[in-house]
């Protein structure tokens, strides 16, 4: 079936009015006008923010440039404790490794013989340490690679027999004196204090014409440990301080 | 393409594909798809008739019909009443996107003619009918009509195209080719009618007019969806019955062939009367007896009737002597009621029988029934013009 062709309309196009009460004619230019202006809005909040993060790094910037002197000056104040806090504990360590001996020298007086004079009393120093590698290849260390120095003391002295020093030398043994002197008498220890050197006639008569005795008798004492003292426990501390209130 | 460089001079332009000519070869582009029709004028007391239609998947569906409160306004019948315009707002089912307006005035007319006697009207009339008193600007839109078409070379006023809108001597007219091209189909109304009209629904609102028909006009297009006009290829002869006259039109192949008015035929409020009065009814009791068979009101319709059948069987002849055009089918629209007897007048007569199918066939009606209301057959004819009308619009974008 064809087309009828029957629409016999009395309208022009012109006398044809739109329904919709939004005409494009008008809300056109005003959705254009309204996009415009958004994207006005939109740059200038891009290009505040862009200013805003500008102006934050070169604050930023500023400060850090401010900041890197008193960095230098906190890095030295830094490296300045730690040589002090190294020669603390080095002096801390000093003051654990010191020895008393004058207790102990007191003491000595007490339990001299009548027959019996020292004439020489004697802590050496220690050898000095090999500070080459071993084979003897290398640099040397540069400080000491121990932590404990072994010390001694040598008693000297004249006498008209025999019997005071061993006497002395049993005065020795006594509490007062091992907590400075080692004493082992075991023969089969590798290293038996005391430890007598000589014990031999002296060459010169004294003024009753008696024949005196010289003896060399080496003492081990306790070693020089250089360390840390450990740290007394709280409680331990506190106690300890009642302790000394009460007395 | 047309381009109207003043307004004196325009200019046409042709596109390649078909996008330009004008007239006769004019692009045609599908219309809109949701229209209500209304028919303005109808002279019912229920209201206008109004239907709307919306087209889906190329099938038309009825939205909504009923009928409407008439605008508070009159209809003008002069220039100078054209400036009392009334707007008119719909109820919120008939609220289509675009609004067919099927007018029925007494100035209305429809007619079946040739280009050349179309030719010879406008160059007969005399230029002061052209100086209408009122023409002037109104609102925001200007009244001025378009000038008389220009004399051609041989003196003679050249055609107006198809299917355009034409002022000519104070009225507004559409002419279309029938599918006899030798004859054109001619409606018009008063210019001051269709400015007016074309205001009656307001800017802005659902809906506008997109078209203003006259209602006989529309009536033509009314026929086109119905499954037997097309079972029958379209070809058919329909007969159509308003208020006030009664005419002929005569289909093939869906286009318009024969348009004939009876003459002296008046239409069925005449043919009603006619029955109140002779079998003494009262005003309720028309219908019963016109729809029903308790009493046989023939004798009383057969006068009436018989001219009209006479022009049917002329009709018929003509078609199939001049076009070969046998018509298997014919249809009786727009009788509200009594139906049935001219059926059978007709096949006693003529040995064809009347169709008289309702309105809304071919078309989808909406499952909340509450939006259409129930009718049979006869009660549908009153939505025939504006059926026609939004088929009408919806056939055809212009």
């Amino acid at each position: 079936m064809k087309s009828s062709r029957l629409h016999l309309n009395l309208l022009r196009d012109s006398e044809k009015l739109s329904s919709s009460p939004v005409r494009l004619r008008v809300m056109l230019p005003v959705m254009s006008l309204l996009a415009c202006a958004g994207c006005l809005v939109w740059w200038a909040m891009l290009a505040t923010q862009l200013l805003l993060v500008k102006t934050q790094v070169s604050s930023l910037q500023d400060d850090i440039a401010g900041k890197e002197k008193d960095h230098a000056n906190i890095l030295a104040q830094m490296t300045e404790a730690r040589e002090k806090q190294a020669q603390l504990d080095q002096l801390e360590m000093y003051s654990a490794a010191r020895n008393l001996y004058g207790g102990m020298f007191a003491r000595l007086a007490e339990v001299m013989p009548i027959r019996v004079q020292l004439t020489k009393i004697d802590i050496p120093d220690q050898p000095p340490q090999n500070l080459l590698p071993p084979g003897g290849k290398g640099k040397p260390a540069w400080g000491p690679t121990g932590t404990v120095e072994r010390m001694s003391m040598r008693l000297m002295g004249r006498t008209t027999k025999e019997t005071p020093v061993l006497s002395l030398m049993e005065s020795l043994e006594a509490p007062e004196f091992t907590n400075v002197l080692v004493v082992v008498k075991d023969p089969r220890a590798p290293d038996v204090s005391p430890k007598v050197h000589s014990f031999r006639q002296d060459g010169t008569t004294a003024e009753e014409g008696s024949r005196l005795l010289l003896f060399d008798i080496e003492y081990r004492c306790r070693p020089r440990v250089f360390e840390k003292a450990p740290a007394q426990p709280a409680g331990n501390a506190a106690d300890k301080a009642k302790g000394d209130k009460k007395k | 393409m047309q381009i109207q460089l003043t307004k004196t001079k325009t200019i046409e332009v042709k596109l390649p594909f078909g996008g330009g000519g004008g007239g006769g070869g004019k692009s045609r582009r599908r219309g809109p798809s949701d229209v209500v029709g209304v028919e303005f004028g109808s002279g019912d007391p229920r209201g206008c008739p109004a239907v709307r239609l919306t087209r889906k998947k190329g099938r038309l569906h009825v939205y909504a019909a009923g009928f409407v409160k008439p605008p508070e306004g009159e209809i003008p019948q002069s220039w100078e009443e054209l400036s009392k315009q009334a707007t008119w707002s719909l109820p919120v089912d008939f609220q289509a996107p675009g609004a067919a307006l099927a007018v029925s005035t007494p100035d209305m007319f429809l007619r079946q003619t040739t280009p050349d006697a179309l030719t010879a009207d406008s160059v007969s009339a005399p230029k002061a009918a052209l100086e209408q008193p009122g023409r002037k600007k109104i609102g925001l839109k200007s009244l001025k009509s378009e000038p008389a078409p220009a004399a051609g070379p041989a003196g003679k006023t050249p055609a107006p195209p198809a299917g355009v809108a034409t002022s000519n001597n104070g009225t507004r007219f559409v002419v279309q080719p029938l599918a006899d091209e030798s004859f054109i189909v001619e409606s018009g109304m008063p210019e001051y009618q269709v400015l007016w009209l074309s205001r009656l629904l307001p800017e802005g609102k659902r809906p506008t007019a997109v078209s203003v028909q006259a209602y006989n006009a529309a009536l033509l297009s009314s026929v086109l969806n119905q499954p037997e006009f097309v079972e029958a290829d379209g070809n058919a002869l329909v007969l159509f019955m308003t208020r006030e006259s009664v005419f002929f039109a005569g289909y093939q192949e869906g286009r318009l062939l024969l348009l004939r008015e009876c003459p002296g035929a008046q239409g069925h409020v005449f043919m009603r009367e006619t029955v109140k009065k002779r079998l003494g009814l009262d005003e309720e009791m028309v219908d019963s007896v016109l729809n029903e068979s308790l009493i046989d009101p023939t004798p009383v319709l057969e006068p009436f009737a018989r001219p009209i059948l006479q022009q049917l069987e002329i009709s018929m002849d003509y078609l199939s002597r001049r076009h070969a055009l046998k018509v298997d089918k014919v249809f009786l629209l727009g009788l509200p009621s009594g139906a049935q007897y001219w059926s059978k007048m007709s096949e006693d007569a003529l040995k064809v029988p009347l169709i008289t199918p309702s309105t809304f066939a071919g078309m989808e009606l909406p499952a909340k029934g509450s939006r259409v209301p129930e009718m049979d057959a006869a009660q549908s004819q009153v939505f025939l013009g504006a059926i026609g009308a939004a088929v009408a619009a919806m056939e055809v974008g212009e």
